[in-house]
């Protein structure tokens, strides 16, 4: 186990110079609504219960709405609620590539002035693995689109990868691909600085035909027709089925999530180089895995709502270990990365399988999907005071109706957690059988609400008529929200419809409730 | 004496250099940000909204400004949280002489009320992002300014604009507010 250091107060004087730069880059609303975050707290009102419930949402009721770019109704929203539509799978980009498909996680990561107008960029992932075909490498062909492996594992290439989305006056004006050659890039986290880290979603051993391995965090700028992205991965942010990876703006360091079943902890990264910046990530750092103190390998996969834990950090001295098989107790033989195995030997807790992560006021936001019983996918959200190291279960569902299978989760710039759902089509026991995947936000209370139903259910006919003939005919309602994230204003919500693959802004009477 | 001669040599000022921009005197914003972005023959600003408090601004009158058609554009960004129901624009002389576009960030309808001095713009879905009048963005494709009236103006003259974003159910006030709106031209010097 490591002793937490003090923090070099240098260091976090660098650190807090460079979030007062961008902050005076985002003054005015987007300060007064930090100030807000600022005054939220890890759910202190979290009621003690078995378990959570599902609540009325503040915003009212769902009911179709149509797109304003297509007409079609999307997605179900609560009244006064609008959107509009972006970056269709197959839709021409503005670098003339269709867009990828498997739209996944997303962050905003620069805003800026361009003349009056303002102008949002966001990186977005494109869950994508592999394929025998090399043209479907994102990026192929284009030099300036940086690419980490062009090679193949076996006879596949690994065609994932990233495109920006600019965003500006309220209408989406450009995309264009930005990163490729990874596998599975699932979610990730913004930085403050002006890029986003695209994380891999594999744990493997293999070796690509250019020695290449995968399992890895990249970063990719804002902007890569100024900057191209470094082609080479944060190595020292492990190799792992990654999910989210998150920045706490206090300190300088990351926090981690692990979509590996029943092998899997919260993760820390402290790095090296705590300056920010493009590229100083690479110059490595210490990763950690979270304990439970006083109680090695402590299973956290079953808590009780508003349980809580004192936690600690436990050092993983390599994090491009491979993985292996690793028997844990209680569970049995797992399929684990290096990096847990190393945490897991030095006493880490156990969860089912990590998704989401944002970091707000201190605070480390994480869902577990929750992959054993009770039943399983019903999911978890997790709060981690990072003054105090108390881990709590702010919400802990037994039941797919009240949260199926948590993935993305974000925190409004109001301070409401959002959460994107993934889950089963199939109500456990006589609960009835799922037919659509939920937006969901929690109250004070721990129990959660139902924001917006995925809606998409059309005909050829019908997605002819709407001018998207690249676009899947039949029903996605039960395909998995993404990648959701506010404008720093927090007046819009970008948000990917993960299948078809369909990004969408929304606004409304956000007043009307906690997000 | 002393003011004259000031007023003197600012007009030649304005004679011998490029034509000097409507000039924003003073504002009474009430806790909202305003960045001006008049030019010649152009009254333009942008406004972030935080809260439903009136504006006021007030503009001097530069010889620039009435020797052609003066051109009117704003872009409103509402930060408020809630929804805007109404914008009222009322001058305290001259008013709109030709309506130009009113573009809204993600749609909804537009109804269009107007009389000598004002423009109330009602939005039957609320609007809770952003409102381009004219062609502020200069890039927003079909834009067009508005035109003002400045036929009763003179070089001098303090011009106010208010500005409102009612609550619908303060409407019978605002339309009172909007009869009132005889307060008369101010003059300078």
């Amino acid at each position: 186990m490591s002793a937490d250091s003090q923090q070099d107060p240098t260091r976090r004087g660098l650190l807090k110079g460079s979030g007062a730069a961008i902050a005076a880059a985002f003054a005015g609303p987007v300060a007064a609504l930090a100030s807000r975050v600022a005054e939220a707290s890890a759910f202190p009102g979290c009621v003690a219960a078995d378990a959570a419930s599902l609540g009325n949402s503040p915003y009212g009721p769902t009911a179709p709405v149509n797109d304003q770019i297509t007409g079609l109704p999307l997605v179900e929203l609560p009244a006064g609620f609008s959107y509009k539509s972006y970056g269709w799978r197959g839709d021409v980009m503005s670098d003339g590539l269709p867009t990828p498909a498997a739209h996944d996680g997303m962050g905003v990561v620069a805003q800026r002035r361009v003349g009056r107008s303002t102008e949002i960029i966001l990186v977005r992932n494109h869950e994508l693995s592999t394929s025998s075909n090399a043209a479907n490498i994102i990026g192929a062909g284009r030099s300036n689109v940086a690419k980490w492996d062009v090679g193949t594992t076996g006879v596949n290439y690994q065609v994932g990868g990233n495109t920006n989305v600019v965003w500006r006056d309220g209408h989406f004006v450009a995309s264009y691909a930005s990163f490729g050659g990874i596998n599975r890039p699932c979610a990730g986290g913004s930085s403050n600085w002006g890029s986003w880290l695209s994380n891999e979603e594999i744990r493997s051993n293999n070796v690509s035909s250019t020695g290449k391995k995968h399992g890895y965090v990249f970063e990719v700028p804002a902007d890569t027709s100024l900057t191209a992205a470094n082609p080479n991965p944060i190595v020292a942010m492990g190799r792992m089925a990654h999910e989210a990876s998150a920045l706490d703006l206090r300190t300088g360091f990351w926090y981690l999530t692990e979509d590996q079943g029943n092998a899997n902890t919260l993760y820390r990264f402290r790095p090296s180089n705590l300056s920010g910046g493009l590229n100083t990530l690479h110059a490595g750092g210490l990763l950690q895995g979270l304990a439970v103190r006083g109680i090695r390998n402590r299973d956290l996969r079953d808590p009780s709502q508003c349980q809580e834990f004192q936690c600690e950090w436990v050092d993983i001295a390599d994090p491009d270990q491979d993985g292996a098989t690793l028997a844990v107790a209680g569970v049995g033989n797992v399929s684990a990365s290096g990096p847990y195995r190393q945490a897991y030997a030095n006493g880490a807790a156990i969860f089912g399988a990590t998704e989401g992560c944002w970091v707000a006021n201190g605070v480390v936001f994480f869902t577990d999907k929750q992959v054993s019983t009770n039943p399983a996918r019903a999911g978890r959200i997790w709060a981690l005071d990072l003054d105090t190291m108390v881990l709590k279960a702010i919400f802990v569902s037994n039941s797919l109706q009240v949260g199926n299978s948590p993935d993305n989760l974000c925190v409004s710039p109001r301070g409401g957690v959002l959460f994107c759902e993934d889950g089963g089509t199939s109500g456990p026991g006589s609960q009835p059988a799922i037919t659509s995947q939920h937006l969901k936000a929690l109250l004070p209370n721990g129990s959660s609400y139902s924001f917006a139903k995925h809606n998409y259910n059309f005909t050829r006919a019908q997605l002819d008529a709407a001018g998207k003939p690249n676009a899947p005919a039949g029903n996605n309602r039960n395909s998995e929200w993404a990648g959701s994230v506010f404008s720093p204003d927090g007046r819009v919500l970008f948000v990917n419809l993960y299948s078809p693959g369909i990004t969408l802004a929304i606004t409304g009477p956000w007043e009307r409730g906690n997000l | 004496m002393l003011k004259r001669l000031f007023g003197s040599a600012l007009l030649a000022a304005c004679l011998c250099t490029p034509a000097q921009a409507l000039m924003l005197d003073s504002a009474s914003l009430n806790g909202n940000t305003l960045t001006d972005y008049s030019a010649t023959s152009l009254l333009s600003f942008d406004l972030d909204l935080h809260n439903k408090a009136p504006l006021q601004l007030r503009y001097v009158v530069e010889q620039a400004d009435l020797e052609g058609p003066l051109a009117f554009s704003a872009v409103i960004r509402n930060f408020t949280g809630a929804g805007l129901d109404f914008l009222s624009l009322a001058f305290s002389a001259g008013g709109v002489a030709e309506l130009g576009t009113v573009t809204r960030s993600f749609g909804g309808g537009l109804n269009t009320h107007s009389g000598p001095g004002w423009v109330r713009l009602e939005f039957p879905q609320p609007e809770y992002l952003d409102l381009e009048l004219g062609d502020a963005y200069g890039s927003t494709p079909g834009a067009r300014n508005w035109l003002l009236d400045t036929s009763s103006w003179q070089v001098g003259d303090l011009i106010e604009l208010r500005l409102a974003v009612p609550e619908p159910g303060s409407l019978a006030l605002l339309g009172g507010a909007l009869g009132l709106l005889a307060w008369g031209r101010r003059r300078r010097a």
